[in-house]
């Protein structure tokens, strides 16, 4: 809304002008930009030099994508220093809408010269440094704020800008100059007794916590000024500064007396144990101590009848494990692991919670008694013959699920053959359908307490996949059948996704995961589900739009983040402050972000260049900086949520933090090899004749530039092409992991493996170096047999006779085929630029000779050697082309047959639906793109 | 078992288990952000041992008068956790914190077709003080319940006395 920001004082005379301004605050406002733009004209006629009209007139502009005359509009204001309150905002806005909030401070700097007394325009200028982060202008202009009108919250936003710098730098003159500057300021507050805030106090705390004077700010949460405070925060600090000044002593009555008062906090406990482990090693009589404390509450607990608090009982196994895990004796010290964890079985096996509450714990059982723990979690279900009964109540169903759970966390199945396991799975589901009569009556948007047979029936059944079609069919069978019961369960809707992956069926994968609703943050946090995937499994079509919608939620996020750090300075939320700053840069280094920004750029190239002007344009259009374009590779940090699917895989098995880590530094090296090549690209694209006319031209007239290219442009290409001769050479340098080593639930396997082990690479740099050395016209026979032997070798590689091993074979087979397909794609876009240079100089050349004389042999040689080339790159087009058609019924399950009695079982809605999804060809796209790309290469004739 | 805390920025990496469960609306980043901003004390999240999200609570304190209030603006909890009393601990955080600031009342919207939580908010007791038609835009739009539960400076007990007709959104203060 801009009207919000229409002044509140009217001056008189300004009436006239307020009048005349109206209607185009309201266009603006409706978002009908054109409109207001022809308003602010007539506007202007009348009064050409109302400043206002002249602002909002750019501001219709920049909305209307016609940033570049907007910039000249508010330039020419700026000059003219405004001092009204409308125009400064009506600037302001245009400045965070084209993304320069530094000159929003300028305006202010500006008006605040003129008036420095006016309190709103300082305020203004404060909130602009926030902006852009500048902690010590945001300091000063705190104070003047506050020399004005003295208001608590001024002087306290000055605090919090000196403690920003504290934080920004970690020197020590932070520690001898910015720290105790801000204490001193507080306490003088103190003293005179003009603390009115509990934001102040927290402040105060945060600065002394800052120079790490526990003791004092202990002494603020006991002292008057605790009043102010809300007691949660005077309970988790306490805490923590005991801890932090190892008073272990008064922590451990301390912590004993928070569990009394809420025995099923969490964190209490783990304050608990660690305070145990540090007095121990003095006073091993603790021991004892704690043991009586804990079994006390736990009584406690053994004598209600209902509602029995989970934390005591936990909390048992958590010690006994944490002592395990210190070499004691932990069974002497605390008694019986494996009793506790039968009690707790009893107590909450009912619940669906208990098998993740068991979860960290229980692999500190020990071996010899894990067959006694089975045997009594069994019996705790209360089924005589589990083969033929199944559970007649949903706590029954939870007892159940938790014992095969904890079977399979267990080592149980494991042990099972595949024909016992395939036996296993279908009992599963024949306890699926038989507890179905527990579901009546469930809102839609209930998750069935009995979907938990079919995820685990899915899980059985995948662990005996080995690339049998059937199997995935049948997995596919029970899975959309307990969705089409279950459309609430995200299990099944990540787990279906996965299979339709592994199926090589990315179209249907995508298909599932539209239904996760994906939105906003968690395009970072589960983007990399699918999203880079896509294009993995040859669908650079359906990725586009969602790298588009993920690029956009980043690059907006800054904006709004900075809107909501001027709200944590208005609330006085200072804690928040350096956590939103925190946030903001985790998002901006996000892996994921760096990854998607250069996909979609590449992505744009393959697909927005049906000729090469539209190449040169597309490329043109993308105002590439090499230098600038690329984050800090060093600093990129991994935001993927990988703990999203649930698994009951024992631990030797379950996701590694390994794998986490290491998929994580591949994506990165990617992503950055990625960055580099689209730079390459661009750059290459950049020496064809058409640029000259098509982007330099209009870069020149823009930029008041002469008709020179820059003398960087030419240095950029063989810049870029040696930084990827050494990325490449270092990536072939290392191990890459093994794809047999992902399993279901694991991160996709980054396409760094593949990539590299394909050479996908190399064919596009040999074209690229041509280009780069100016040899358009004098391109080598050496060059050529190297271009064929690079080609086809990407080719070869993607031959269905390529083994690929583990549950993502037919994802990396279908990777494979798009690393050469993209490749060959690639490198049209090259060869297209060759051939405008080389016809660039025919021409220029012809028109220096006289007219009769005819063409040289240089230059029947130069079109002979280029058709070569061409044909090179052709005939592995067509190669390629006919390994997508084999392989179009090579991988595709969809021959997968069903059996009678699944069909019998399954209702048809479903069966139909999964064939659907199984006979697209999961080769259309990489298909479509070719043929696209196979006319441009068409055109390429001298 | 829980630990109970204040929810921060890097939660929302995290609350997929909470969050992609259809009743429980993703926002952007701003409305997150606003209400960490403005109301820091009544967003608080649960988390298990192991870790995970197990639910959180959203509010805010806003009105004027008798119509000072605490508002409930999402409240939800991860399938596996459910039952287990913890939405029941998080209201009652939320309605300490209202009681400390002195409002007449706690409110929130739920849709009509949820009678889970309508339930729950029931035995929590809340009463349905009103319909807001057509409140939940989608296909087709749904109206909601607006809930209300007196507090103690409430003596009379004025906030919770239902409404008769149903009104709609743009009625709503
Ligand atoms: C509604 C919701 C928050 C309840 O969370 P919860 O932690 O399971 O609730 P609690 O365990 O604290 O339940 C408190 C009481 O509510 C009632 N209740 C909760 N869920 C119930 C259910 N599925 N069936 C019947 N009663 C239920 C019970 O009386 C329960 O007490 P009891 O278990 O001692 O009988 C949870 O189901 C949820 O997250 N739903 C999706 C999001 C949503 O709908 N949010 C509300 C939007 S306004």
């Amino acid at each position: 809304m801009v009207s919000k920001m229409a002044p509140k004082t009217k001056p008189v005379d300004n009436s006239v002008n307020e009048r005349r301004l109206r209607p185009i605050y309201d266009w603006l406002d409706n978002g009908n930009n054109k409109k207001a733009l022809q308003e602010a004209e007539k506007v202007l006629k009348k009064q050409p030099n109302l400043q206002c009209a002249k602002v909002l007139k750019a501001l219709a502009m920049v909305r209307l994508g016609k940033s570049e005359e907007a910039q000249a509009i508010l330039k020419d204001v700026q000059l003219e220093e405004p001092c009204e309150d409308a125009t400064l905002q009506a600037m302001a806005i245009c400045y965070r809408e084209t993304h320069r909030p530094e000159l929003t401070c300028q305006i202010y700097e500006a008006a605040v010269k003129k008036d420095p007394l006016n309190e709103e325009f300082l305020s203004h200028l404060f909130m602009g440094y926030v902006r852009i982060g500048d902690y010590r202008k945001q300091q000063q202009t705190a104070m003047a704020l506050f020399k004005v009108k003295p208001k608590n919250p001024y002087y306290f936003w000055a605090v919090m800008s000196i403690l920003m710098q504290a934080y920004a730098s970690d020197d020590s003159v932070c520690l001898t100059i910015t720290l105790p500057l801000a204490e001193r300021m507080i306490k003088k507050f103190v003293e005179e007794k003009k603390i009115e805030a509990e934001a102040e106090v927290q402040l105060y705390l945060m600065v002394l916590e800052r120079q790490r004077k526990y003791d004092e700010a202990l002494q603020v949460i006991q002292g008057p000024l605790a009043e102010k405070l809300a007691s949660g925060i005077i309970e988790t600090k306490k805490g923590e500064y005991l801890k932090q000044m190892k008073r272990w002593d008064q922590m451990m009555d301390y912590t004993e007396e928070l569990l009394r008062s809420n025995p099923d906090q969490w964190s209490y406990y783990v304050h608990y144990a660690e305070t145990l482990f540090e007095i121990s090693s003095q006073d091993v009589t603790a021991f004892d101590r704690v043991k009586t404390f804990l079994f006390s509450l736990l009584e406690q607990e053994r004598i209600k009848s209902e509602n029995k608090l989970r934390g005591p009982y936990l909390a048992m196994l958590y010690f006994w494990q944490q002592l395990q895990q210190r070499n004691f004796d932990a069974s002497a010290v605390f008694g019986n692991f494996r009793e506790f964890a039968q009690e707790y079985v009893e107590i909450m096996g009912d619940k669906p919670c208990a098998f993740q509450d068991l979860k960290p714990f229980i692999s500190s059982l020990p071996a010899d008694q894990v067959t006694e723990f089975l045997d009594c979690v069994n019996q705790s279900v209360g089924l005589d013959d589990p083969s033929r009964q199944s559970p007649k109540t949903v706590k029954q169903i939870c007892r159940h699920l938790l014992q095969l759970q904890l079977n399979r966390f267990l080592g149980q199945h494991d042990l099972l053959g595949k024909k016992e396991k395939t036996q296993l799975s279908r009992e599963l589901w024949d306890h699926y359908l038989r507890t179905k009569f527990l579901n009546v009556g469930l809102l839609t948007t209930d998750i069935r307490p009995n979907d938990g047979y079919a995820l685990l029936a899915a899980h059985l059944l995948l662990d005996t996949w080995n690339n049998d079609p059937d199997v995935l069919y049948k997995c596919l069978l029970l899975l959309e059948t307990s969705l089409a019961n279950s459309p609430a369960n995200y299990h099944l809707k990540l787990l279906v996704t996965r299979v339709y992956t592994l199926a090589g069926h990315g179209r249907a994968a995508f298909q599932r995961y539209e239904t996760l609703d994906i939105k906003y943050i968690q395009l970072d946090s589960l983007g990399h589900l699918l999203c880079r995937p896509l294009i993995s499994m040859g669908l650079p079509y359906t990725a586009s739009p969602l790298l588009s919608s993920t690029l956009r939620f980043y690059t907006t996020h800054a904006r709004e983040t900075s809107e909501c750090l001027i709200s944590a300075y208005k609330f006085g939320s200072f804690g928040k402050i350096p956590e939103f700053t925190q946030f903001c840069q985790r998002l901006d280094s996000s892996a994921h972000f760096a990854s998607v920004t250069t996909e979609r750029m590449l992505l744009d190239l393959l697909l927005d260049s049906s000729s090469h002007l539209k190449l040169v344009q597309t490329a043109g259009g993308m105002f590439a900086d090499p230098d600038k374009d690329q984050p800090d590779w060093k600093t990129c940090v991994d935001n993927r949520d990988c703990g999203v699917f649930v698994s009951w895989d024992p631990p030797s098995k379950n996701l590694h933090d390994d794998i986490v880590k290491t998929t994580f530094n591949d994506e990165v090296k990617f992503a950055r090899l990625r960055n580099r090549l689209v730079h390459a690209l661009i750059a290459t694209v950049a020496l064809s004749p058409i640029w000259q006319i098509e982007v330099q031209e209009t870069k020149n007239r823009t930029e008041n530039l002469n008709n020179d290219q820059h003398p960087k442009d030419k240095c950029i290409l063989p810049r870029l092409l040696q930084e990827l001769e050494i990325l490449l050479t270092e990536l072939k340098s290392q191990s890459l992991m093994s794809h047999s080593q992902f399993s279901v639930q694991s991160p996709p396997p980054p396409r760094l493996y593949t990539y590299v082990e394909n050479g996908s690479l190399e064919p596009i740099l040999i074209l690229m170096d041509i280009v780069s050395k100016g040899q358009c016209h004098a391109i080598g026979n050496d060059e050529i047999r190297q271009l064929d032997n690079a080609l086809s070798r990407v080719v070869e590689s993607a031959q269905p006779s390529v083994v690929s091993e583990g549950f993502w074979r037919n994802y990396v087979r279908l990777e494979r085929v798009y690393n050469a397909v993209e490749t060959l794609c690639l490198c049209v876009l090259v060869v297209s630029t060759i051939h405008a240079i080389i016809k660039n100089n025919n021409a220029l050349s012809k028109k220096k000779k006289k007219k009769g004389e005819t063409d040289n042999d240089d230059s029947f040689n130069r079109a002979k050697q280029f058709s070569t080339l061409v044909s090179c790159v052709a005939s592995n087009m067509k190669k390629m082309e006919v390994l997508i058609d084999e392989f179009g019924v090579q991988v595709c399950i969809s021959q997968m047959k069903l059996t009678e009695s699944d069909i019998e079982k399954a209702e048809h809605a479903i069966t139909d639906e999964i064939s659907k999804n199984l006979s697209q060809s999961p080769v259309s796209e990489v298909k479509n793109l070719m043929v696209e790309k196979f006319k441009l290469l068409e055109t390429c004739n001298l | 078992m829980t630990t109970l805390r204040p929810f921060t920025c890097d939660d929302m990496f995290r609350f997929n288990f909470v969050n992609l469960d259809p009743l429980t609306e993703t926002y952007g980043l701003t409305f997150y952000l606003q209400y960490m901003a403005h109301w820091p004390e009544y967003f608080q999240l649960t988390e298990a041992p192991g870790g995970e999200i197990m639910g959180y609570i959203m509010g805010k304190a806003e009105g004027h008068g008798t119509n000072w209030h605490g508002h409930v603006t999402a409240l939800s909890v991860a399938p596996d956790y459910r039952r287990l009393g913890l939405a029941a601990k998080l209201m009652s955080g939320l309605e300490e914190i209202s009681e400390k600031k002195q409002a007449y009342f706690v409110d929130l919207f739920v849709r009509v077709s949820n009678t889970v939580a309508i339930n729950m908010y029931k035995n929590l007791g809340y009463i349905i003080y009103r319909t807001v038609l057509e409140y939940y835009s989608g296909s087709p739009d749904e109206d909601a319940y607006d809930m209300r539960k007196s507090l103690s400076r409430d003596v009379d007990k004025l906030s919770v006395v239902p409404l008769t007709h149903p009104v709609r959104p743009e009625d709503i203060e």
